[in-house]
């Protein structure tokens, strides 16, 4: 019997883009926990309004929308604000990859950013996406998003000035 | 940015611990099959979810101290209701008047009426709470509402650019011309209010004895009304540090005329506290910036001056032309 292929859809999505939504959660929400919670609850809306995506091109877009959505909402939420957010080497767990004081720093300063800042900084940068894509993630116009980025260069410059360039 | 690639690889490399946890998968096939199993389970798990819902609201009130009315409790649960079901946010709820009713088998029914050229358009929505379960239901149930403003029922799409247009006069001027036309196509008149005798007979002098009996009846410091107000719209809202920092008490304290703020709700002696939640100096275009309809925000909330309890709360967001 052919399968349902809004689950299909589901499988495939799932395959190739929950690792890059948990860590763009994960960066945005610093909590392991509520960064898996996120990812599932990312997939079971995209399953659940299946008819409202639009294609391939878009699929990458639609999901970190209604994970970035998900990631605002909870920090939105009494219980997250009046958690200590604060991105300290305990709340930073190590990985079975060797990673770089540099890597360490990079993180850590994303991490710290403004919510408004990150979110346009991991998006564009860490997730690679372009100015449009984001600025479509993000409902926002080209115009912010950009604002928003230098912004956030300035504040990450101070502390990883040789990672960038002067435009 | 010259090392785009190297950032990515820094954090890729750093968050690397999150490779290793297991995947969402067998939780979410799970999940999705819940979901597909017959009405009758999926209304169970419905009404853990509605049940798990109060919990929360309740867990949230603890933890700020605050006491809710059950009228409070099932406002809010029904304010959630249409979220879950339509869509419709808080802020969209500004278009309506809010009227709440408990019925004689105690179901407690929220309805939401819109009026005026949006009537037709946008309906009414009527939530009926019993026994912690809501559920909801619209005038335009199974109308078709895609295509923005050549729709003619209007639900949550429309809605949303409604808010985005929400300062902008002429903006406003041409979604409600076309609310106005769609109307009386359908041949629609605004219903008249009922006549209710308990209105007619509440006179001014009423009104006035009822404002000095509550204020007669406090048992708390205004100033300790205030601060219960305050953390209510604080956890209920969620406000943000920023939004927390403006939020404007408008509400006058100890004020010349004695009973200004005294009112008498449900029969119980309230005080009416007031906020409001004052436009930012946003450097983004208007609309661009999705937190913008909690500007010109208007909370309202009755104390109760001998237990502290809450009673009544109400909010507009300041969208549709208000604020």
């Amino acid at each position: 019997m052919a399968q349902d292929p809004r689950r299909e859809w589901l499988e495939n999505a799932v395959a190739r883009w929950e690792k890059p939504i948990l860590h763009l959660c994960y960066a945005y929400l610093g909590d392991v926990a509520l960064a898996e919670d996120a990812v599932q609850e990312t997939f079971f809306k995209a399953w659940k309004h299946y008819d409202q995506f639009r294609g391939e091109a878009e699929e990458k877009t639609w999901l970190m929308r209604i994970a970035i959505n998900h990631c605002k909402d909870q920090q939105k939420s009494a219980w997250f604000r009046n958690t200590d957010r604060s991105v300290t080497p305990d709340t930073l767990p190590e990985g079975s990859e060797p990673f770089t004081m540099r890597d360490d720093t990079v993180t850590r300063a994303v991490m710290s950013l403004p919510p408004k800042l990150k979110e346009v900084t991991l998006l564009r940068w860490y997730q690679g996406m372009t100015l449009e894509e984001t600025a479509r993630v993000l409902h926002a116009p080209r115009s912010t998003v950009n604002f928003r980025l230098k912004k956030a260069k300035t504040m990450l410059k101070a502390e990883l000035e040789e990672w960038y360039d002067e435009e | 940015m010259k090392n785009k690639e190297s950032l990515q690889t820094a954090m890729d490399r750093r968050l690397s611990f999150l490779d290793e946890l297991p995947s969402c998968h067998p939780a979410l096939m799970q999940r999705i099959a819940q979901e597909e199993e017959p009405v009758m389970k999926k209304r169970l798990s419905l009404g853990l979810v509605i049940a798990l819902v109060i919990v929360s609201l309740s867990v949230i009130a603890v933890a700020a101290g605050l006491l809710l009315s059950p009228r409070v409790t099932a406002s809010q649960l029904a304010v959630r209701e249409l979220e879950k079901a339509y869509g419709v946010s808080e802020e969209m709820l500004s278009f309506f008047q809010r009227e709440e009713e408990e019925l004689a088998d105690g179901t407690f029914r929220v309805t939401f009426r819109s009026g005026g050229e949006l009537g037709y358009v946008l309906g009414s929505y009527t939530v009926d709470v019993k026994d912690g379960k809501a559920s909801a239901s619209w005038t335009h149930d199974g109308e078709n509402t895609a295509g923005g403003f050549d729709a003619e029922a209007w639900g949550p799409e429309q809605m949303k650019q409604m808010m985005a247009v929400s300062s902008d006069a002429s903006g406003i001027k041409a979604y409600t011309k076309r609310a106005e036309a769609i109307a009386a196509k359908h041949g629609y008149s605004e219903e008249e209010p009922a006549s209710d005798d308990n209105i007619r007979d509440y006179g001014p002098d009423k009104r006035e004895a009822d404002k000095t009996a509550a204020m007669e009846a406090r048992k708390l410091s205004e100033q300790q009304m205030v601060d219960i107000a305050r953390e209510f719209i604080i956890s209920n809202y969620s406000l943000t540090e920023e939004q927390i920092s403006r939020l404007d008490l408008f509400t006058e304290i100890n004020a010349e005329e004695g009973n200004a703020w005294y009112e008498t709700i449900q029969d119980k002696p309230c005080f009416l506290v007031e906020y409001l939640l004052d436009k930012d100096d946003y450097t983004e275009s208007l609309g661009a910036d999705p937190n913008y309809v909690r500007n010109n925000s208007y909370y309202k909330v009755f104390v109760n001056v001998e237990t502290g309890v809450i009673e009544q709360y109400e909010y507009y967001a300041g969208v549709g032309g208000i604020s």
